[in-house]
C-alpha cells in the first residue's frame, strides 16, 4: 500500500479557535458526521426496507425500517400517537411527544415491538435493553405537517415556501445513546464498520427518522411526494442546555474533532486546485449565497448577523472564476482576505474551501473518535506545569476572578429532570452544587496554589488533590491544544448558544434558528440523500448548505 | 436491575461528588467501578466514611495517615507507579473497594497489619461491561448523587433551560 504524506499549512492558533465566539460561528462541513454517514451508506450501497408499518390513516401506530451498514443491520422503530397541543413543548421537562424511536440492533420480531411500543413513549422514564442503541422522540411542526396533508388529499401545490423556510416535517427533542435509560453502551458498537465515528448510531436515528417522517406525511395524505420536495425536508432539532456540557467533558474528543477539521484547512490551503475543483468552488459560492439568502429567523441578533454576512459573502466572492482560483496561493489569499470580516464569514469560508476536497479531507473523518480519557502525568514537576499554564493557559491565568463578574454564571443539574442548567451565582441558590464545568476557574485556582510549589507534580496533588482535575487538563493541553474552550465558562457574558452550535455542526446542523442563548432550532440531513436515492443508486454526496433548487 | 456500564460510571460518578470527594478522584473511582462492579456494595461503605484532612510522610516513598481511599489512593497509585520506595496507607484494610481501585490503576494492594501497602503491578486492567446491581443499592448511589442536584424554582423552570412551553408551530 502506499503512504500519503499531505502538504499542510501551519494549523490555525488554538488560541484564536477555541475561543467561544468563534465556536459560535461554526458551520457544518464535509467533516460533520452526518456526512460521513450519507458518505458510509453510499459507499456501502446500504438500503432501506420497511418490515413492518402499522400505521393508521390519522398517522398512528407503529414501523419498523431496516438498513445494513458495514455489514450490520439496525432497524429504526417508530411509534406515533395523538398529542394534545398544550402537552407539545420541546423541553426536557415534556412527558408525552408526537412520535418516539428506538434504533434497534438487527430486526426487532414481534415481541420486541410490544416491548419497544411499551417502553419508547415513556424515554427517560422507561427501560431499555443492550438490544437498543439510541433513543428519541420528535414533535410535529404541526402546520407544515397539516399543511402538505390537505396538499396531498386535495391535490393542489404544495406549500414550497413553508416547506424551505420549517425544513422538516417533525423535530428530535433528544437523540440518546451510550447507555442512557439502559440502551447498548457505545463501547458495544464502537468497533463496528460505519459506526467506528463519532455520533454514527445517532446520526443513523436521525437520518431514518427523516425517512419515517416523509413515509407518515404520504401515508395520511394519500399521495406521494415528489423526491426533489422531499429532499428538501430534513429532520428538525430543538437543542438546549442538555448539549452543552459535553463538549466540556471530554477534552480529548473535542480535539479530535477540531484538529481534524483545522488539519483539513491547513491541507487545503496549500492544495493544488485544478480546473474543475475551482470551478465546482464557484458553484459552491453561489449555493452559499443563495442558503444565505433563503436562512431567515426571528432572533433580531442573529438575523443581523446573517445579514452582514450575506454582505461579506457577496464582497469575499466577488470577481470570483475558476481562472482565479487556479492559481497558486489562491485558497490561502481567500482565507486571510475572510480574515478581514466577521468570524461568521471565517468560519463559513473554511467549511466552504473544504468542500471540493474530498480527497483531502474524507479520510480525516477516520481520526475523529477518540476513546482515551484524560491520564495524569504524575511525574512531570511544578515548574513544568507552571511553564505549560504560561505557555497554554493565559485564557485562564489571566482571568479577575476577583471581579463578581468573572464567576456570575454556574452550571448545576435540576433535581427535576436531572439535566443541566446555568443559574446566576450571586442572586440564585445551589452554586454549592456546582457542576465542575468551570475550567478557567480551576486552572486559575490551580496556578495560584501552585506558586512556591517543587517537586513533582504528584506530591503536590496528594497534598491539594482538588486540583487534580485542573492538572490533568493543563497537561493533555501540550499534545491536545484544542481541547479545551479557551474562554471562562462561567463568566457573565458567557453564552452556551455558541457551545451548542459548535456541537451542531459537527453533527452537519445548517440554518441555526436560536430562541435565546440557551437553546436553538436547527435543520439536520436537509438536501441529503433520501432512501430512494440509494435504492437506485443515484445518491450523492453534495449536499452542503441546503438551498431551495440545488 | 441491568445498568449499562455508562450508567453505573455516571452514578458512581455523581455519588463520590455528592460526598465532595474532588471530580477527577470521583471520575477514576467511577471508571474503577465500572470494571469492578462486584465492589459496588463495598463502596456504599466507603462513601459513608467522612473525608478526613489527611497527613503525608514523603520521606521514604508515601506515608499517608487519615486517608479516605477514594480521594487519597490516586496519590498512592501515582507514587507506586513511579516506583516510590513504599506507599503505605495507615489504618485502612483491604476489600473490593481497594481491590478494584488498584485493578483499574495497574497496581496491587497488599495488607500489612493494620495499614495497606501500594505496589506496581502487571495484572491486565478488567474490562467494563454491564452487569447487575441490587436495587437498594442503586438507590443508596442515586440518594448521594442527588446531593450534587439542585433544587428546581419557579424562576430556574422558566430561565434555566431551554425550549418553550408548549412548541406548537
Amino acid at each position: 500500500m502506499k503512504d500519503f504524506v499531505f502538504s499542510q499549512a501551519k494549523l490555525r492558533h488554538p488560541d484564536k479557535i477555541m475561543r467561544l465566539s468563534r465556536l459560535g460561528a461554526m458551520f457544518p462541513s464535509r467533516l460533520s458526521f452526518l456526512r460521513s454517514l450519507t458518505r458510509q451508506l453510499i459507499s456501502d450501497r446500504s438500503t432501506v426496507s420497511r418490515p413492518h408499518w402499522n400505521i393508521d390513516e390519522d398517522g398512528f401506530g407503529t414501523a419498523v425500517y431496516s438498513v445494513t451498514v458495514g455489514g450490520h443491520t439496525y432497524s429504526l422503530f417508530s411509534i406515533t400517537k395523538s398529542l394534545e397541543p398544550e402537552m407539545r413543548t420541546d423541553r426536557v421537562i415534556a412527558e408525552a411527544w408526537d412520535a418516539a424511536f428506538v434504533l434497534y440492533d438487527g430486526v426487532p420480531d414481534a415481541s420486541e415491538i410490544e416491548r419497544l411500543s411499551q417502553n419508547a413513549p415513556l424515554q427517560e422514564a422507561g427501560r431499555f435493553t443492550q438490544k437498543d442503541l439510541c433513543l428519541s422522540r420528535a414533535n410535529k411542526s404541526v402546520r407544515l405537517f397539516d399543511q402538505i396533508v390537505a396538499s396531498l388529499r386535495s391535490g393542489t401545490g404544495l406549500p414550497m415556501g413553508m416547506i424551505q423556510s420549517i425544513g422538516y416535517l417533525m423535530r428530535t427533542t433528544a437523540v440518546y445513546g451510550n447507555g442512557k435509560f439502559g440502551i447498548a453502551d457505545r463501547r458495544e458498537i464502537e468497533a463496528r464498520p460505519g459506526l467506528q465515528g463519532p455520533f454514527m448510531a445517532e446520526m443513523l436515528t436521525v437520518w431514518l427518522i427523516r425517512t419515517f417522517t416523509h413515509d407518515l406525511v404520504e401515508h395520511v395524505g394519500g399521495s406521494q411526494l415528489p423526491d426533489i420536495v422531499k429532499r428538501q425536508l430534513g429532520i428538525g432539532n430543538s437543542t438546549g442546555l442538555g448539549m452543552a456540557p459535553f463538549l466540556v467533558s471530554h477534552p480529548l474528543l473535542l480535539h479530535s474533532w477540531m484538529v481534524c477539521r483545522e488539519t483539513a484547512l491547513a491541507r487545503v490551503r496549500v492544495a493544488e486546485i485544478d480546473l474543475e475543483k475551482a470551478a465546482q468552488l464557484v458553484t459552491l459560492s453561489r449555493r452559499v449565497a443563495q442558503h444565505l439568502l433563503e436562512w431567515n429567523i426571528p432572533d433580531p441578533t442573529h438575523q443581523s448577523r446573517i445579514v452582514k454576512l450575506r454582505n461579506e459573502w457577496a464582497n469575499l466572492t466577488v470577481g470570483l472564476s475558476a481562472e482565479v482560483l487556479n492559481k497558486n496561493s489562491a485558497l490561502d489569499c481567500l482565507i486571510y482576505k475572510s480574515e478581514l470580516g466577521s468570524q461568521d464569514l471565517q468560519e463559513l469560508t473554511v467549511s466552504w474551501m473544504l468542500e471540493p476536497f474530498g480527497d483531502l479531507v474524507d479520510g480525516l473523518a477516520e481520526c475523529m473518535a477518540n476513546p482515551h480519557a484524560l491520564a495524569l502525568d504524575p511525574a512531570m514537576s511544578c515548574d513544568d506545569l507552571r511553564k505549560i499554564l504560561v505557555e497554554h493557559c493565559g485564557y485562564a491565568t489571566e482571568v479577575d476572578f476577583t471581579s463578581p463578574h468573572a464567576s456570575e454564571q454556574f452550571w448545576y443539574v435540576s433535581e427535576a429532570k436531572l439535566e443541566p442548567r446555568i443559574g446566576k451565582r450571586h442572586t440564585e441558590l445551589g452554586a454549592d452544587r456546582e457542576s465542575p464545568l468551570d475550567i478557567s476557574r480551576q486552572i486559575h485556582a490551580l496556578a495560584q496554589d501552585l506558586q512556591g510549589q517543587s517537586g513533582p507534580i504528584w506530591q503536590f496533588l496528594a497534598q491539594v488533590p482538588r486540583h487534580r482535575l485542573a492538572v490533568q487538563r493543563v497537561q493533555a493541553l501540550v499534545h491536545n491544544p484544542y481541547s479545551e474552550i479557551r474562554d471562562n465558562l462561567v463568566d457573565g457574558e458567557m453564552a452556551p448558544i455558541d457551545m451548542l452550535r459548535c456541537k451542531l455542526s459537527f453533527f452537519g446542523a445548517s440554518k441555526f434558528d436560536p430562541k435565546s442563548q440557551l437553546w436553538t432550532r436547527i435543520t439536520l440531513a436537509q438536501g441529503a440523500p433520501l432512501a430512494s436515492d440509494l435504492a437506485a443508486g443515484t445518491a450523492r454526496d453534495d449536499w452542503w448548505l441546503p438551498v431551495s433548487a440545488p | 436491575m441491568n445498568i449499562s456500564e455508562n450508567e453505573l460510571k455516571m452514578m458512581v460518578l455523581k455519588a463520590c461528588r455528592g460526598i465532595g470527594l474532588p471530580v477527577a478522584q470521583a471520575q477514576e473511582v467511577a471508571a474503577a467501578m465500572a470494571a469492578s462492579p462486584w465492589a459496588l456494595k463495598q463502596l456504599l461503605t466507603q462513601l459513608a466514611k467522612p473525608i478526613l484532612t489527611a497527613s503525608f510522610d514523603f520521606s521514604i516513598g508515601l506515608d499517608i495517615k487519615n486517608a479516605h481511599i477514594l480521594r487519597d489512593f490516586w496519590a498512592c497509585a501515582d507514587a507506586a507507579y513511579l516506583a516510590s520506595p513504599r506507599v503505605c496507607i495507615r489504618g485502612v484494610s483491604s476489600c473490593d473497594v481497594t481491590e478494584a481501585l488498584a485493578r483499574y490503576r495497574g497496581v496491587s494492594v497488599v495488607a500489612q497489619g493494620e495499614d495497606l501497602l501500594v505496589m506496581v503491578d502487571e495484572r491486565p486492567m478488567l474490562k467494563p461491561a454491564r452487569c447487575e446491581v441490587a436495587p437498594d443499592e442503586w438507590q443508596q448511589l442515586e440518594t448521594y448523587a442527588a446531593l450534587t442536584y439542585v433544587p428546581e424554582t419557579d424562576a430556574s423552570r422558566l430561565v434555566g433551560a431551554g425550549a418553550g412551553l408548549t412548541d406548537n408551530d
